[in-house]
């Protein structure tokens, strides 16, 4: 995970989608097939820790899960990196995610 | 041509006194009839400026800007949890009190010379106040502005006083709608842009499920129609006088296709009411009983929008509520915030859940307001000088022919009826 984390690993909502946002279709998908192998046990490791308590190690794990959400949007939705016609960079700013790394 | 007959389409607009005549082009692109809007509509309807819950507890303290009245608005709560909205301005030379966007403060201080006010309004402190010539303290309060509160939404308004009270304003609206349980409210997500186009273009956009099926096809598309219903047509359509509402279809066998691993994995522990609300199904249910939300009870219901004029939509789906304000900053942009209220995560396959609600609809809105540029810039072109609209789209010729009232009214009571 460690060839990822420095650019994956981001604290909020609006800066994981914007490091999707820049990402080529490899990079995002390459991401996406390292972590998706990886989530189920990721999650389960997660899961023994109150959210609000997680040790950082674990809190980065619990990240780097987010920003395979925010992939996932490209590799199973879209079928490339960003929203179609649309503006870019996007105008649309996430001021505030959900809580816990939002 | 399709010919129009009962069986083969919906019937909106007569239902609701509307005709059925293109809508003029004008409203969108013209400086003259936003200045009128300014005046006869910003100036003189209740405004709303958000949640109760923002201001959780004495002494807490919003800042709102209104641009188009060009106004930053200050809002308190006091310690008899009366809440009072002001013109952010000092009562010396102008200056902006209040910089930060909220906190808890009960006295506030201008950084300019230190004149200190009361979160009631009461200026207490003027640093070498001898040297002023008969200042009287009592005469420099903040200037105050009309404030309301209906079901925990807090509303202002500009004119002094408000020529009616924010329950005339709702109306039957108001009446309609009230006891609806807000979950969450005291935490949400938070989207927000600034675009060049009229306030209308995209108060306009989330107005009407037309549009799904192709600027959504892969991020909701799925969702908002079926072979039953291949474009998204409202399952219905109301209006209360300024106000109005829409009931937008729901594939109910919706799932995430096979090869959306992520999108099942976050969705496998938490039955959330459906993918654009983002709240469990199970604190729904007193929600989803109201008579007002989903009025015909539809079994294929994904959401409700309702647009409280002028420019304020409160929306409500199977998993709870969101809002948009559309605000003008001229007459060809426009500030848009959207709030989505989901509540505090208990644990990770929660907070998984939300990331991808969450990152699902900022494509989807990036989908909507993408276009709205276009669109503006395809206005002022002048290429035409009307709209034709169809029956799904009742809320937007709606909007128009009130704005249009209000702008021609003489009063407020004339606008209302």
């Amino acid at each position: 995970m460690e060839r990822f984390l420095a650019y994956w690993d981001r604290p909020t909502t609006e800066e994981r989608w914007r490091q999707r946002t820049a990402s080529s279709m490899e990079e995002i998908r390459r991401f996406y097939d390292a972590m998706l192998a990886k989530a189920p046990a990721a999650m389960a490791h997660i899961r023994q820790f109150p959210i609000d308590a997680l040790p950082e190690p674990s809190a980065r794990l619990m990240r780097l899960c987010l920003a395979l959400v925010n992939a996932s949007i490209s590799v199973e939705m879209l079928g490339q990196p960003r929203v179609p016609y649309s503006p870019y960079p996007q105008p649309v700013r996430v001021i505030r995610g959900p809580v816990y790394w939002g | 041509m399709n010919a129009r007959t009962i069986s083969n389409t919906t019937n909106f607009t007569l239902a609701n006194g509307m005709d059925t005549r293109p809508v003029s082009t004008e409203p969108y692109i013209s400086p003259a009839f936003f200045e009128m809007e300014r005046e006869k509509v910003f100036r003189k309807a209740w405004l709303s400026m958000g949640r109760i819950e923002q201001l959780p507890e004495p002494g807490s303290y919003i800042v709102r800007e209104v641009e188009v009245c060009k106004a930053s608005v200050l809002i308190t709560r006091d310690s008899n949890d009366q809440v009072r909205s002001f013109y952010n301005v000092c009562s010396h030379r102008g200056n902006t009190l209040v910089l930060a966007e909220g906190g808890k403060q009960t006295k506030f201080t201008c950084r300019y010379h230190g004149w200190t006010y009361r979160n009631d309004g009461g200026l207490v402190a003027v640093p070498d106040e001898v040297n002023f010539f008969n200042l009287d303290k009592k005469k420099c309060a903040l200037t105050e502005i009309a404030t309301d509160i209906w079901e925990g939404w807090i509303f202002i308004n500009f004119a002094s006083p408000p020529e009616v009270s924010l329950e005339t304003f709702l109306g039957q609206l108001g009446r309609d709608y009230r006891g609806i349980p807000y979950e969450n409210a005291d935490h949400s997500v938070k989207f927000e842009s600034n675009l060049n186009a009229n306030w209308k273009v995209i108060a306009d956009a989330f107005a009407e499920s037309y549009h799904v099926p192709m600027i959504h096809p892969q991020t909701i598309g799925t969702t908002f129609a079926s072979k039953d219903n291949p474009f998204a047509r409202p399952v219905a359509v109301q209006t209360w006088g300024p106000h109005r509402s829409f009931t937008t279809f729901a594939n109910p066998n919706y799932v995430p296709p096979e090869q959306a691993h992520v999108e099942r994995l976050a969705y496998s522990n938490v039955v959330a009411g459906n993918v654009i609300s983002a709240a469990p199904l199970e604190n729904m249910e007193k929600f989803l009983k109201h008579p007002a939300i989903n009025r015909t009870k539809s079994k294929d219901w994904a959401a409700d929008a309702t647009w409280i004029f002028p420019n304020f939509h409160l929306d409500v789906s199977p998993g709870g509520f969101w809002t948009h304000h559309f605000w003008p900053t001229s007459y060809n942009s426009t500030r848009w915030v959207a709030e989505y209220f989901i509540p505090v995560p208990k644990d990770a396959d929660t907070r998984l859940q939300q990331e991808h609600y969450v990152a699902r609809n900022a494509d989807v809105l990036l989908e909507d307001i993408g276009n709205t540029e276009r669109t503006q810039k395809g206005l002022e072109s002048r290429a035409k000088s009307v709209m034709p609209l169809q029956d799904g789209e009742a809320l937007i010729r709606h909007s128009l022919y009130q704005i249009q009232k209000w702008v021609d009214a003489k009063s407020v009571t004339e606008a209302l009826l």
